[in-house]
């Protein structure tokens, strides 16, 4: 679990501190206010974790190497370099840094010229051990045959939170015994509601299984699709509440029903009352309103909405509630806003003004 | 021109007349008298147009809990949109009757719910007050110019003219 990120002279970041809710983090803000660029930044700080399983004596080259990657994979910066994530203007080295529940820390920095990360400070870092789920935009259910080959072989251009997506609805489905009990019920809600389930055969290949038949995933709704990616993290174990790190999710609402909306916010309620920490970036008025109305504070529910906002010299500035009432400023309550005065101006042009 | 409903009280800078319309107590100027028709609370004219305005106030503080639980039924339900259009069609009959509808009208709600609900409740209500949202190609008028529903803050936003304040609140900063 990630409770606190810095970001200094990074992506679009002058500078940026951020408190995460143990619970769920709701990420608002206009284009270009950088949701994506803090919550790939998190993703890619939680990198660590796989390295560390995989090799427990990863040194502080590999750890430079493998994080640099990371970011450069997950950014795509032009022409591959570092030095196109430092924020425009600034003249200072840029810096991204965490710390995580059982106090691990991870500092790194770079300059224009840097080839790859320096870093700063790993306190404990070798420690954390929660890996992150990035999912990303669009689904890829409609794709992944073949992708992660694909991926590996040329230069395509999405960015890594694509081809880890694939990886991890690629795995096989754990045992239904070690399947989490919530797991176990949003799976069940989301066929329920699809009307039969993504069937994984590997190598990409899914198809949509309903009682009496098999169908391509292709033909299936995409929002549906998206709701499939979900259930089959869930089926996996990618995202098992209390075990799994940070769920970073880009605009849930993409591709989804806005009626799918409210089981999917029960899910991610569901999974959060059993510790799963969640983070997303959205610009969809139903899904924080589902958020508002089916918090219940009596079942320990935390929900924070941190709004990025361009202050009047243009830099990115972040404001964190705890309560959706206090947003401001809430660039989708605006939106309705510029409706009503759209209606006003059309209809009474200059009566009241 | 000042007129008050319950703790919300609106400055109509600019009209030429103003009432409140649904005036029910038989001594006070502008008595209404029909009890069986549906009412808006304000109607307010201008030189160049009339404003028939509804106000519900779900958030005023002292707002009961039953009536809020009413309120929301009936949003959800969809009666309150109806109702909106029933005060609506009833008060502009009763406007026509008095031979007062020589202009433009808009009719111009204030309620104080979070912003996003509004331009849906306003749709709602503009639905209902045309049948089946349907003009006849033979209106050479349309009854309704704006049907519009704001809150205190995009009301104020909008009409900087009728300005919007809150009694308890204005009494509070006094005090």
């Amino acid at each position: 679990m990630i409770e606190h990120l810095e970001l200094k002279n990074f992506a679009a970041f002058k500078s940026l501190s951020i408190d995460f809710s143990p619970g769920i983090n709701v990420i608002i803000g206009e284009n270009s206010t950088g949701k994506t660029h803090l919550l790939k930044a998190v993703y890619g700080l939680c990198a660590g974790a796989p390295l560390y399983k995989k090799k427990p004596d990863t040194s502080d080259d590999e750890l430079e190497a493998a994080l640099t990657t990371k970011l450069l994979r997950l950014f795509l910066p032009l022409d591959d370099k570092l030095g196109k994530m430092h924020h425009q203007g600034a003249t200072e080295q840029a810096s991204l840094s965490a710390r995580f529940s059982q106090n691990q820390k991870i500092a790194v920095t770079f300059f224009k010229n840097s080839k790859a990360l320096a870093v700063q400070n790993r306190g404990n870092y070798q420690q954390y051990q929660d890996e992150a789920v990035f999912i990303p935009t669009k689904e890829v259910l409609s794709f992944m045959k073949g992708f992660n080959s694909l991926y590996e072989m040329y230069e395509l251009s999405f960015d890594q939170t694509y081809q880890d997506i694939c990886f991890l609805l690629d795995l096989p489905a754990v045992r239904k015994d070690t399947l989490h009990e919530k797991s176990e019920w949003a799976m069940k809600e989301i066929k329920g509601i699809c009307g039969g389930s993504f069937v994984f055969y590997g190598g990409g290949k899914v198809t949509f299984k309903t009682e009496n038949a098999e169908y391509s995933a292709n033909s299936m709704a995409e929002g549906f699709r998206k709701a499939g990616m979900l259930s089959r993290l869930l089926e996996t174990g990618a995202i098992k509440p209390g075990v799994s790190g940070p769920l970073l999710w880009d605009e849930p609402e993409t591709n989804l029903n806005p009626k799918l909306m409210k089981l999917l916010v029960q899910i991610m309620l569901e999974l959060s009352r059993n510790g799963q920490q969640i983070i997303l970036a959205t610009h969809d008025y139903t899904l924080l309103k589902w958020l508002d109305l089916l918090m219940d504070k009596g079942q320990g529910d935390h929900i924070r909405f941190h709004t990025l906002y361009p202050d009047e010299n243009n830099v990115v500035n972040v404001d964190s509630v705890d309560n959706y009432r206090s947003i401001t400023p809430n660039a989708i309550a605006d939106t309705f806003n510029d409706l009503t005065k759209g209606q006003v101006n059309k209809t009474m042009g200059g009566l009241g003004k | 021109m000042k007129l008050r409903e319950r703790d919300i009280e609106i400055e109509f800078t600019g009209a030429v007349d103003a009432l409140v319309f649904d005036q029910m107590k038989v001594d006070e100027p502008n008595y209404h008298g029909i009890g069986e028709m549906h009412r808006v609370d304000f109607v307010v004219e201008f030189d160049e147009a009339i404003i028939f305005v509804e106000i519900k106030d779900p958030s005023n503080p002292n707002a009961q809990a039953k009536g809020l639980k009413k309120f929301q039924k009936e949003l959800n339900d969809g009666t309150l949109s109806s109702t909106f259009a029933s005060k609506f069609i009833d008060s502009f009959f009763y406007r026509w009757a008095e031979d007062k509808l020589s202009k433009s009208v808009h009719y111009l709600s204030l309620v104080t719910l979070e912003s996003a609900l509004l331009p849906n409740f306003s749709d709602e209500i503009a639905k209902k007050i045309s049948p089946a949202g349907k003009n006849s190609s033979r209106w050479q008028r349309h009854p309704v110019e704006t049907c519009q529903v704001f809150n205190i803050e995009t009301w104020n936003e909008n009409f900087p003219k009728w300005p919007v304040s809150r009694l308890a609140l204005a009494a509070a900063k006094e005090a």
